[in-house]
């Protein structure tokens, strides 16, 4: 199968196919096995892809539609979202931090104070947090809650203020109507940093019925070095 | 409309006479109704998936024998669906927390038995796993090219290679929490 055939997996995948095309690719996988293969290989690559923050704004609407139709989307983003992780951020920090470790970062930290040495220590990517109170824009002639994010920082952790504790959805919204999800975990939800480019958003909390129960509006500025 | 028993056998027997390669047969039928209803943006897809079968097996059981084959005929009957679910207002709108997409893994108990599953695979599969996932975006593609042309197949024979190890993953991770929970609620009831 060539390059151009998975592409056309992939975009029939986001809607993006005319009928006939489309029509002629669930043909093919409706009666090969082999085909069926490649699509879900494909099918995989948009999630991982979803997760890791490297869709379009546009590829993003798409592929949420995509998983708001088929079932156990929740778990399949949640595995592919472990699976990044994996390989890309650094373990809970209370793991780091047991005691002993703590030590030894003392005396290196008091070591690099003292003789200018540069420990190599192993990457951690780094994690912007903010803290966000409800409240939407109700005219241009509001000042928006800015959100200045440096550059290189990976992942943005949200705050929420006001949250229950539990059973919350957070539905983020940006003026060109892409959406991205995620569960609440103790009133803050992390975000791969790709997701916010500048401009305008709005993240609207929901229970777990779906009813919205709060507004929180903000502006990101990506600052660059 | 749930299959009947009836129609469930009844199906699985025009699927082939062994019924283990019947049920995956059908396991297969299933995972390509579901993939055809999201990406048509029918939901749910499951309910319609489900349908489609239910309408297939009935038909079987009235004695109709599908072709040119049951996936052709199944995939005739999931278009139908849709055209005929378009024509209904939409009752069933996007439920939010069943898509949720739990992207917080603060003590996200997967990150565990991840570790756990990735130990478990044989060592190149490993290895295929931590080169190409310790990439992101493009060079994700570069990497995944390398390794191809290091192991001597295309670069898209091993995009289904990758998929199949990663599936194998996600059930690994998938059994290990439901032994998890299952441990926890011995520990619980017994505390």
């Amino acid at each position: 199968m060539s390059v151009d055939e998975f592409a056309q997996l992939r975009r029939y995948l986001l809607g993006q196919l005319p009928e006939g095309e489309r029509d002629a690719v669930e043909d093919r996988y409706f009666t090969s096995a082999e085909a069926l293969a490649q699509l879900e290989a494909v099918e995989a690559e948009l999630m991982d892809a979803y997760v890791d923050g490297s869709l379009s704004p546009h590829e993003r609407a798409q592929w949420d539609a995509y998983l708001a139709a088929h079932p156990n989307s929740r778990e399949r983003v949640a595995f592919a979202t472990a699976l990044h992780h994996r390989f890309h951020r650094r373990p809970a920090a209370w793991k780091l931090l047991a005691p002993w470790v703590a030590i030894a970062a003392a005396l290196l930290l008091a070591v690099f104070l003292s003789n200018r040495w540069e420990p190599v220590l192993p990457r951690t990517p780094a994690v912007f947090a903010i803290t966000l109170t409800p409240g939407t824009l109700r005219s241009a002639a509001e000042a928006p809650h800015i959100v200045r994010i440096p550059p290189d920082v990976e992942w943005v952790r949200l705050t929420l203020s006001g949250t229950p504790a539990a059973n919350v959805i957070v539905r983020l919204v940006d003026t060109g109507g892409s959406v991205w999800n995620a569960a609440l975990v103790q009133s803050a939800v992390e975000i791969p940093a790709g997701v916010l480019k500048d401009g305008d958003y709005v993240a609207t909390t929901l229970g777990s019925t779906g009813d919205e129960l709060a507004d929180y509006s903000f502006r990101v500025q990506r600052l660059v070095r | 409309m749930a299959l009947t028993p009836e129609n469930f056998n009844c199906l699985l027997g025009a699927l082939g006479p062994e019924r283990d390669s019947a049920g995956e047969r059908y396991e297969s039928l299933r995972r390509r109704l579901l993939i055809f209803f999201a990406a048509r943006g029918a939901a749910p897809a499951d309910v319609l998936a489900d349908e489609a079968l239910d309408r297939t097996a009935r038909r079987v059981a009235e004695g109709v024998m599908p072709s040119p084959s049951i996936e052709s005929f199944v995939l005739g009957i999931a278009r139908n669906l849709v055209r005929e679910q378009w024509k209904r207002p939409r009752a069933m709108e996007v439920d939010w927390a069943r898509m949720a997409a739990s992207s917080s893994v603060m003590e996200d108990p997967r990150a565990e038995c991840l570790d756990e599953c990735l130990r478990s695979l044989a060592p190149q599969s490993r290895q295929w796993v931590e080169r190409f996932y310790s990439h992101q975006g493009a060079e994700k593609i570069r990497a995944r090219e390398a390794l191809a042309a290091e192991i001597g197949i295309d670069a898209n024979a091993l995009r289904v290679r990758l998929h199949r190890v990663r599936a194998k993953l996600a059930q690994c991770v998938s059994a290990c929490l439901r032994r998890n929970e299952s441990c926890e609620k011995v520990i619980y009831e017994r505390g």
